[in-house]
């Protein structure tokens, strides 16, 4: 299956095309779940947020989530603000 | 130890001043820097004397690591009663001015009275003079202080901490600007410093700062330095500045937009870091030249850039100057000079920021009343005839410019945007449009979609402030308020204790209150653990919220805008969600110690050694 991804200020080691920050397809097998997601991408889970399509999911859902095909995910550092 | 063990008075009424010892018990107690001035600040002023008035102290204040190898030792404070709020202030400040008062050999400095004429002060080591500004420099920009003091006095390394125009004309939330773009930005701090007709502070030191241990120091510092160099969020920091967070909030649905109707911006990608970044056709280069970085530190957050000379701000003849490299968008002033007015024109925004470094104004203050004001004229509330012809409209960029200009300068519509949103809202009517709590405009964050921020929004001793807590982490990872009462109050006390150090806050990307305390320990020779940097920092807290009180402020000032609690987030995370502070509060007051009405116990204050006598009696 196909889901959206897009990184927003960070960079996977794992894929390097989602360095541009813009959405791309990434091939997942079907059941995947938004932890195998980040253990494909190579991105530590902690201090990471994720939105899948525009709902914030918990760290502790991410090894009980499943996604489906066409669903968006936006993974982001959880940074703090500052001046 | 660390101390120099010195305090500067200065009486502006008298105009003379003296050297008195630092006192060592309160720095015990309280640290040093926010901790220890407002200590200072409590004990000698009437928490209900008017901020603009004599009565008010304004301090200087250090921390124990200011001026020292510790990454990010540059960090200092003004402390006052804040003119925009009433409350407590503590504004905090990077640059280069804070190390070289260490290195005058003065660790705070405490002004009282009001001088007679415009003066400022000229600090040489232990040569201290009051002289006059008028014909000089009063009147003039912060930016042409700086120059003409170090011409003068022809010391090129001279370090300034300056108001401008802002803070002479009394806009509310006029800042103290050091180091030409560095700023002790909220709560105006600088409208304080105008009022007593104090100009600049300008110092020049040839001492260091003493070690009890230099080897047992720097190994703690050195070892701190490397953790934090290897830490992924310092190379962020370092590459996209705090912009990196624009993206993250507009991906949330976090951005305030419209002064608070909108929860993400349309316009984002054209002012945020990627923005900065993107080569433009008109001279083929990026708006940011590279980053930038403050005393001692090795993070390098600031920004330093420049507008496309084809933009319209620099084409006109008063634009001129603003063609150099300076002082770049960072988040806070990105939010409140783009999506909160909803201008998407990075020019404008990057020179409505540069007016405001200039003239000395907190960006995030001044962004956040125009967008009330936008709103006030896009309801018709008020008019072209209010604001001189201008079309103060949703968008434009012209309006942005204009009215940072007239604002930090005191002309025509500027006076009323000069006021803050509170009172400019209440002043046309309709409060409930201001976006603020206990007079300070919001940073930018949404409550709606960040819970913990609502809640550290509501009881931050200062008004709504995005530095008083940490509840980033949660926040983006958790859109419901439960368990954040504990973490707001938690960060709450661990910063006050940091802020009192003289380190950078942007250290915490890294560092926890292990690695301030290792730091803190050394320089002060023994005796400070991560335990008691807590409770120093709960003993803080408590003495602001005290301070606060005698003010007259009550548990119905720990509040938020209508907005924000009754009109859901249209979009986002949180969409259909409203800031759930009412779920939050009382276990918040529960957690500190406090009674339903937000008042501290007579238990909890003598756990925390704030007896009766900790602020002035009236």
């Amino acid at each position: 299956m196909k889901v959206r991804v897009r990184l927003i200020s960070l960079e996977a080691a794992a894929a390097p095309e989602l360095a541009d920050h813009h959405a791309h397809d990434l091939e997942l097998p079907e059941l995947a779940t938004v932890a195998e997601l980040l253990e494909r991408l190579g991105l530590a889970p902690s201090a990471l947020g994720v939105l899948v399509n525009d709902a914030a999911l918990a760290s502790a859902l991410r090894a009980s989530t499943r996604l489906a095909s066409g669903d968006q995910v936006v993974l982001f550092p959880v940074i703090k603000g500052g001046s | 130890m660390a101390w120099h063990g010195k305090v500067l008075r200065v009486d502006l009424t008298r105009e003379n001043w003296r050297e008195e010892p630092l006192n060592r018990i309160w720095a015990e107690q309280f640290l040093g820097q926010r901790g220890l001035a407002t200590r200072y600040l409590a004990a000698e002023m009437d928490p209900r004397a008017h901020p603009l008035s004599a009565d008010n102290r304004l301090l200087i204040a250090t921390g124990p690591l200011t001026g020292t190898m510790a990454s990010t030792g540059g960090r200092w404070s003004v402390v006052t009663k804040g003119a925009l709020t009433g409350t407590v202030a503590c504004s905090n400040s990077g640059g280069r001015f804070g190390a070289e008062l260490r290195f005058a050999g003065w660790d705070l400095v405490i002004i009282e009275g009001r001088a007679p004429r415009p003066v400022y002060l000229l600090i040489r080591d232990a040569d201290v003079r009051i002289l006059p500004a008028a014909d000089f420099i009063w009147g003039a920009t912060v930016w042409d202080t700086e120059e003409r003091l170090r011409v003068r006095h022809q010391e090129p390394l001279l370090r300034i901490a300056a108001i401008g125009r802002a803070g002479e004309v009394g806009v509310r939330y006029a800042c103290v600007v050091n180091d030409r773009d560095r700023a002790a930005g909220r709560s105006g701090v600088g409208a304080v410093m105008g009022s007593k007709n104090l100009k600049a502070i300008a110092v020049r030191g040839s001492r260091g700062v003493s070690m009890p241990d230099m080897a047992r120091f720097l190994t703690a510092a050195v070892a701190a330095r490397d953790t934090l160099n290897a830490h992924p969020g310092r190379v962020r920091l370092g590459r996209y500045g705090t912009q990196a967070m624009m993206d993250v909030t507009q991906a949330y649905g976090a951005l305030p937009t419209r002064n608070g109707r909108q929860v993400q911006f349309e316009g984002a990608s054209r002012v945020n870091a990627a923005a900065m970044r993107a080569r433009r056709p008109s001279d083929g280069s990026t708006n940011l030249v590279r980053n930038k970085a403050c005393f001692a530190c090795t993070i390098g957050c600031g920004r330093l850039a420049h507008v496309d000379p084809e933009h319209f701000s620099v084409r006109a003849e008063e634009g001129r100057r603003y063609r150099g490299v300076e002082g770049g968008l960072e988040y806070e002033s990105a939010y409140a000079t783009g999506p909160m007015v909803a201008v998407d024109d990075l020019d404008a925004c990057h020179y409505a920021n540069m007016l405001c470094n200039e003239h000395g104004m907190d960006p995030i203050s001044f962004g956040a009343t125009l967008a009330a004001a936008m709103e006030l004229f896009e309801l018709g509330t008020i008019g072209a005839a209010d604001t001189g012809g201008v079309e103060l409209r949703f968008g434009s960029a012209q309006a942005l410019v204009w009215a940072a200009r007239a604002t930090g300068t005191g002309q025509g519509f500027g006076r009323e945007l000069g006021l803050g949103a509170r009172r400019l809202c209440a002043k046309y009517g309709r409060p409930e449009l201001a976006m603020v709590v206990k007079g300070q405009e919001f940073p930018g964050y949404d409550p709606r979609a960040m819970q913990g921020m609502g809640l550290a929004y509501a009881t931050s001793n200062r008004g709504a402030c995005h530095l008083r807590a940490d509840p980033y982490s949660d926040d983006f990872q958790r859109i419901t308020p439960e368990g954040k009462a504990d973490i707001v109050r938690r960060s709450q006390d661990e910063i006050a204790a940091m802020d009192s150090s003289g380190l950078c806050l942007f250290t915490t990307t890294a560092w926890g209150l292990e690695e301030f305390a290792a730091q803190i320990d050394a320089a002060l020779g023994g005796g400070w653990t991560v335990e008691r940097l807590r409770i120093t920092g709960e003993r803080i807290w408590n003495l602001e919220r005290q301070f606060n009180r005698l003010a007259g402020f009550t548990a119905a000032d720990d509040t938020l805008p209508p907005r924000v609690l009754n009109e859901p987030a249209a979009s986002g995370a949180a969409k259909g969600r409203v800031a759930e502070l009412a779920a939050m509060l009382p276990e918040y007051y529960r957690l500190r110690g406090w009674d339903q009405s937000g008042v501290p116990s007579s238990e909890t204050l003598s756990r925390l050694g704030l007896e009766a006598g900790a602020i002035a009696s009236p």
